[in-house]
């Protein structure tokens, strides 16, 4: 036994911050996920691609608890959570954004940050004076918008929000929490290429020990953010490497990356 | 780095809101004014006994009930079609223990604890679905909760109902003189609505808000959403309990009616038509519909087909109730004034630019971390 050594996998299980075994998820006869087994390691950069249809989405649900595997497992930093409620597991360090916005439309970017400051606190309960006597919690939630941009936007609620704006406050809403390991969907559907300008930077400006697993069909901001890229199609995982390797790898792009991107987005 | 330029940003907010903010202050005021003078009215109309008094014991009564609907129904989203059942609750609570020989401050206490104890069980049930599900699961629990009530003969008196005996005596708090019932009745009234108003601002109140608007969002940033609906379901119908307590010492007699079917609508229609989302929506709800009841039952006969009426053009036409009306009505004038008004400072990009060195601090070093 080589207990020494960093490369044993006692070691890697150690650093894995995200560990799928055998991950599937049947909707009636049909594999939406299938024995997927990918393990992220701490403090780096994922990418997930794969043609629509192939349970990027899905596999997500898998990893947040919003669904229940049929089979296989996950671990967070080692600790299996795959019976695990969302709610713990967003108190574990686990946060994710989805590809289909959801904020909180008729309140104010500062009430939906605020929400989510208090989201892993216990004064999220607390019923004795008002949520904006909290300084700390609403200075941080100010602090959080001010540092990506909505800081002038605080009392404007989020459906008066350009359609850029609404993404960045997804992407606020989880990173006030502060998680270890960021579940990305799609940051960057649906915006103009002004809009992915921001989008990116904010990607970009994220600090380096986090965590990071996104689903995205932009080459331009996989190449920018990740270093490593899984390819799912079909509910499995294909191949993963590097950004340059999946790339290249011909299966993968007769399967994806052969098709125009911009049908895609 | 981050703390002043966040600083900068929550001042700017400031001033750019700042005509709003301004009228939002007086508003405050002006709300506050208007809560001392309805109270002060209610007051003299208390003090002057007879008719007056009961009539405006009953507005008072039902307008804590519908408060605490709406803390439920409009800040959670959780509309109940069950109030009724929860005043006859606490209306009982008072009359059974008398009956069987506590004093009146035992069978307070009794009835507070039976509330309690039937929303914590009731609400196991209730707060496993939401939206028309709840309203229909809390039409059962009212059902039931009268049904009991019709039924259970040999507790509850039957159709023929219990009269209440015993009244709480504390020093000079002698709730057997009329008077001072009828000011521990608008003293209760304050403090539930001073109560509610703390809940519905505080962390909790926001996390209804968030329940309301995105559940499923909220769950996944860390809130158990169903032991905060829990909660506000126990809350709303202590809430329900309380009015119910004051009913019995107000009406001297509950009876299986008050908590009928007909009654569970009436609460609600109150919340809704006065506007939900607003603690004074339900009060001026329970204002109007005791004073249609009281008066147009004299001259219609079926003024309950009236009122229906009324309550299809409320919800048609303005979703946010009679209330939410009034705001508007209040805010298009705010706009139309601020258009008018001196200067470009009311126009929000006049504002922004007028707050220009903060805001461009505020990108610069947005952008300097993002490098």
């Amino acid at each position: 036994m080589s207990m020494g050594a960093h490369e044993t996998p006692a070691r890697q299980d150690g650093q894995a911050a995200l560990r799928m075994t055998k991950l599937g998820r049947r909707f009636g006869g049909i594999d939406a996920v299938k024995d997927v087994s990918l393990a992220v390691p701490k403090g780096s950069r994922f990418g997930v691609i794969g043609p629509n249809g192939a349970g990027k989405t899905t596999m997500f649900n898998l990893l947040s608890g919003e669904l229940r595997p049929t089979s296989g497992r996950v671990e967070l930093f080692g600790r299996n959570i795959t019976r695990l409620a969302p709610n713990r597991r967003v108190a574990l360090g686990l946060g994710r954004t989805y590809q289909i916005t959801r904020v909180f439309r008729d309140l104010t970017v500062l009430e939906n940050i605020t929400l989510a400051v208090h989201g892993l606190r216990k004064s999220k309960l607390s019923m004795l004076r008002p949520w904006r006597s909290y300084s700390t919690a609403v200075e941080e939630a100010a602090n959080v918008a001010s540092t990506f941009g909505l800081g002038e936007r605080l009392n404007i609620t989020a459906e008066e929000l350009s359609h850029g704006e609404v993404r960045e406050l997804e992407v606020l809403l989880t990173l006030a929490q502060k998680p270890e390991v960021l579940l990305l969907d799609e940051p960057a559907a649906g915006l103009s290429p002004a809009e992915r300008v921001g989008i990116r930077a904010l990607l970009r400006s994220l600090p380096r020990e986090l965590t990071l697993v996104m689903i995205e069909h932009d080459m331009d901001v996989l190449r920018d953010v990740v270093e490593h890229v899984a390819v799912l199609h079909f509910g499995e995982l294909v191949m993963q490497g590097t950004v340059a390797e999946v790339q290249e790898d011909a299966t993968v792009q007769e399967l994806y990356l052969g098709k125009p991107k911009v049908a895609e987005s | 780095m981050k703390s002043p330029s966040a600083a900068a940003a929550l001042n700017q907010v400031d001033d750019a809101s700042g005509v709003i903010g301004v009228v939002d202050r007086h508003r405050r005021l002006l709300s506050i004014l208007v809560g001392v003078v309805l109270v002060v009215f209610a007051g003299v109309l208390l003090g002057s006994g007879g008719f007056y008094t009961s009539l405006v014991e009953d507005i008072l009564i039902y307008a804590i009930a519908a408060m605490g609907l709406d803390f439920l129904g409009g800040y959670g989203g959780l509309v109940s079609l069950g109030q009724a059942g929860f005043i006859g609750l606490g209306a009982y609570g008072i009359a059974v223990p008398e009956a069987h020989g506590f004093g009146p401050w035992t069978s307070i206490g009794i009835a507070l604890v039976v509330v309690a104890a039937t929303a914590a069980v009731t609400g196991i049930v209730a707060i496993r679905v939401t939206g028309i599900s709840f309203v229909i699961i809390t039409l059962a629990i009212g059902q039931i909760l009268w049904g009991l009530a019709y039924r259970w003969v040999s507790l509850s008196g039957g159709d023929n109902g219990l009269v209440i005996s015993g009244f709480p005596k504390l020093g000079p708090l002698d709730l057997t003189n009329p008077q001072v019932l009828a000011f521990v009745i608008l003293a209760v009234f304050v403090v539930v609505a001073l109560v509610l108003r703390t809940l519905v601002s505080s962390p909790f109140g926001l996390s209804m808000l968030g329940i309301r608007s995105n559940e499923q969002r909220l769950r996944t940033l860390g809130y158990r959403t169903g032991l905060h609906r829990y909660l506000a379901y126990i809350i709303a119908s202590i809430v329900g309990g309380v009015a119910g307590i004051l009913y019995a010492f107000s009406n001297n007699l509950i009876s299986p009616t008050t908590m009928d079917f007909s009654h569970n609508g009436i609460i609600t229609l109150m919340a809704v038509l006065g506007g939900l989302r607003s603690l004074w929506g339900p009060v001026l709800g329970a204002l109007i519909i005791t004073l249609i009841q009281q008066e147009l039952s004299i001259y219609v006969s079926r003024w309950q087909m009236l009122m229906g009426a009324v309550f299809v053009v409320v919800v048609v036409f303005t979703p946010d109730g009679l209330w939410g009306l009034m705001r508007q009505g209040t805010a298009a004038l705010r706009r139309r004034r601020a258009r008018a008004g001196p200067g470009d400072a009311a126009r929000p990009d006049a504002a922004g630019t007028e707050a220009g060195t903060g805001q461009s601090s505020a990108t610069e070093s947005s952008e300097s971390g993002v490098r």
